[in-house]
């Protein structure tokens, strides 16, 4: 800085609008923090935690995907659980029957009785694994088929896993398929009662090997009810999760976004005393001149 | 000694001091002139006193150097005007951006993702899809208003230049005509420097005063304004590029500092290397969304996906679907013709959001880079600012009108005209004396 020996009164005026106005800038912008409540109004404020707020309501928006995909998973399997456990519950009847149908007691019109009621047991069965959720079938994997089992009790849907994302790097899978629920093949529930049904009405020395095959559809039943129980055990966990991160989320951003309070506060009154003595001093040097002393 | 020579000293006095008077009343005057230098009476003394020169008081190698940095300045600060309205069109952090669009969007993905079968998910995806585009669209319109709102300030400019020229050589006749040290001639001289200033905020350029006094300018070598003679410029614009040109030959001008350079690097490079780096977004989103939906990916319907974006610029990106059954989601094939209810495409659609070089991070990038250049802008223009101002309080030391002064002058000034004149009221009474009370003895 030069050392100024002279001063016109212009440029004395105009030094003082300067120091008036640049006081007056910076309580403005303090204003602006304080009224909106956000510290950050353009990139250039401060470019990295521009990029960061980006980064974080990015992040967020992903977040409350992963909550939806989370919640949706949840009522899925929570749906798919009722119905594992009606058809467990079911399997479970149609081997009482089964035991009923061996005792050497059984006369043939018991055998057909009990018969008929492997059939009724047979419909709910194809009732239970034909349920839907929301519209989508909850056993034909990702098929878009409109039954996951027609009425000879053949398999239409696929064995692609239904997943949802619950993080970037990895999905959760929210479906049992058919298959998984009642077997495979030859060995599959709806085939296995057919022959309870038929054995119990004309064959009951077919019965005891009916017992095996049920013994294999009920623990096939069974792993998928534990399969179930455990991804609800795991969603619920990350559902916990999410609700946490959100928290520490929303804390990043609000760090990052907006205002201190108490410090720009602190720091706004701090601005309006200079700004106040500013204009003291401004008044107090651009009052006097030489005609106010000449007579 | 003649009687008379008392009369004649006193009469000078009271002239001189007339003057003098005047001068600090032309002072006063012009105290808030723009341009204005003050002006001393230099007096001699003879038989009584003269003025000898009414002096300018002013520093033209200070001034000559003010004039190239406030040039610098004013090309720095247009510069980082021109960055600041570029900020503008990329609003973030706000829920305006082009941000919040992108996460609308692949959060869309993920709705679909979650249920391949809800079509309300699957037509708010493309209405979030069309928002990405509109936005992307108005960012190019906006970026070419800028441009286009630059030339236009740009032909103000050189309009104003050719006057400045005009008036200059003008001047430059004008000056040589008068005579030198007067206050017309004064006159003369304030404001052809003050519309030099304005010349050289414009186009920069390098001022020359010569021993006559005529001031010529020169802009890249060629003489813009000569001793009576002036250049006059225009724009031109040629293969995507716009330049100042002379109107006598239309040979480029070279243009290196004042608004005018400002104007056309903002013209000419910075928006459009903005707009480049915002392409490259558009890009990586038609790119990458489209090769999701291409490969392997399958519509509500069962049949392969087509591309779900077209245009890989800002200004020609739209969406090519108008169906949310047409969104691939399903990376099935359908089976025994029914399509499969498969989300893995859209979720892998979904996660286009945290690739590396995707659009988010690319577009990120240019937020933050645009920021940092903002700053840096705004940086480099506050610190030639306080060059030029410290420049310009040196001149006005020098030149600029102090009242307090001017009123000290004045009461010197008016004291001394008292005092002719009391002199001139002594030699009377003594002259009164001599020629009626003289030989009057014993009357």
């Amino acid at each position: 800085m030069v050392l100024i020996d002279r001063m016109s009164t212009p440029s004395q005026h105009l030094q003082s609008m300067d120091m008036l106005s640049a006081a007056q800038e910076r309580m403005n912008r303090l204003q602006d923090q304080v009224s909106s409540g956000k510290a950050l109004s353009r990139a250039s404020d401060d470019p990295s935690a521009t990029q960061s707020a980006m980064k974080l309501r990015a992040e967020h928006t992903r977040l409350t995907q992963v909550k939806l995909n989370v919640d949706n998973g949840l009522l899925r399997l929570n749906a798919t659980m009722d119905q594992v456990d009606s058809i467990n519950n079911q399997l479970l009847r149609v081997q009482d029957l089964l035991v009923q149908g061996q005792q050497p007691s059984a006369t043939a019109n018991v055998r057909s009785a009990l018969a008929a009621e492997v059939n009724v047991l047979k419909e709910t069965l194809l009732f239970a694994i034909n349920s839907d959720f929301a519209g989508r079938q909850l056993f034909s994997g990702s098929s878009g088929a409109a039954t996951a089992y027609d009425n000879a009790g053949t398999y239409l849907g696929d064995t692609t896993a239904v997943s949802t994302r619950v993080d970037p790097d990895s999905i959760v899978r929210t479906d049992v398929n058919g298959p998984e629920v009642l077997g495979t093949g030859a060995a599959n529930a709806f085939a296995v009662l057919t022959s309870i049904a038929t054995n119990l009405v004309g064959n009951p020395s077919g019965l005891a090997a009916n017992q095996t095959s049920l013994d294999a559809v009920i623990n096939t039943a069974r792993g998928a009810q534990a399969t179930v129980g455990t991804r609800i055990t795991q969603l619920t966990e990350l559902r916990d999760l999410a609700a946490a991160k959100e928290v520490d989320l929303a804390e990043a951003l609000s760090a990052v976004e907006d205002t201190d309070l108490t410090k720009t506060i602190m720091e706004l009154t701090l601005q309006q005393t200079g700004y106040e003595a500013a204009l003291h001093a401004t008044a107090s040097v651009m009052q006097p001149s030489l005609m106010d002393f000449l007579r | 000694m003649s009687t008379w020579a008392g009369i004649s000293t006193a009469l000078s006095s009271l002239r001189t001091q007339r003057v003098a008077i005047d001068v600090a009343g032309q002072n006063i005057a012009n105290v808030n002139t723009p341009g204005y230098v003050r002006q001393r009476v230099d007096m001699t003394a003879g038989i009584g006193v003269d003025v000898s020169a009414i002096q300018r008081l002013h520093n033209g190698v200070l001034g000559d150097r003010a004039r190239s940095e406030n040039a610098q300045l004013q090309d720095l600060s247009a510069a980082s005007t021109v960055l600041g309205e570029i900020e503008e069109v990329f609003p973030e952090p706000t829920p305006f951006g082009l941000q919040a669009k992108l996460d609308a969007l692949w959060g869309g993905f993920s709705d679909v993702a979650r249920d391949p079968g809800n079509s309300a998910a699957r037509v708010q995806v493309l209405a979030q899809a069309n928002g990405v585009t509109d936005w992307l669209n108005n960012a190019a319109t906006e970026l070419g208003d800028l441009k286009t709102n630059k030339s236009a300030a740009l032909t103000d400019l050189v309009t104003n230049v050719n006057a400045y020229s005009k008036e200059l050589s003008e001047l430059n006749v004008a000056v040589s005509q008068s005579v030198a040290n007067t206050q017309a001639a004064n006159a003369l001289l304030d404001r052809r420097g003050y519309v030099a200033d304005q010349l050289a905020a414009a186009v920069g350029g390098s001022f020359l005063t010569n021993d006559a006094n005529q001031l010529s300018v020169t802009l890249g070598g060629g003489t813009i304004v000569g001793p009576s003679t002036y250049a006059t410029l225009q724009v031109a614009s040629s293969g995507g590029t716009t330049s100042l040109q002379w109107v006598s030959d239309s040979s480029t001008a070279t243009v290196s500092s004042g608004t005018a350079n400002g104007y056309l690097t903002a013209i000419n490079t910075t928006v459009d290397s903005w707009t480049t780096t915002l392409n490259a977004v558009a890009s990586a989103i038609t790119t990458q969304v489209n090769a999701v939906q291409t490969t392997d990916a399958y519509d509500r319907d069962g049949n392969a996906g087509n591309n779900l974006f077209t245009g890989t610029t800002a200004a020609t990106i739209s969406v090519a679907l108008t169906d949310g059954d047409d969104i691939a989601a399903s990376a099935v094939a359908p089976a025994g013709g029914t399509a499969s209810l498969d989300g893995t495409k859209a979720d892998a659609m979904a996660a286009i959001a945290i690739a590396a070089n995707g659009p988010d991070e690319l577009y990120q990038d240019l937020v933050v880079s645009l920021g940092f250049a903002v700053q840096a802008a705004e940086q480099s223009a506050a610190t030639q600012g306080s060059l030029a101002s410290s420049l310009s309080s040196q001149i006005d030391a020098e030149s600029g009108v102090s009242i307090d002064e001017e009123m000290a002058n004045l009461l010197a000034y008016q004291r001394a005209y008292e005092a002719a004149a009391r002199v001139l009221t002594a030699i009377d009474a003594a002259l009164e004396t001599l020629i009626n009370r003289t030989g009057v003895v014993g009357r």
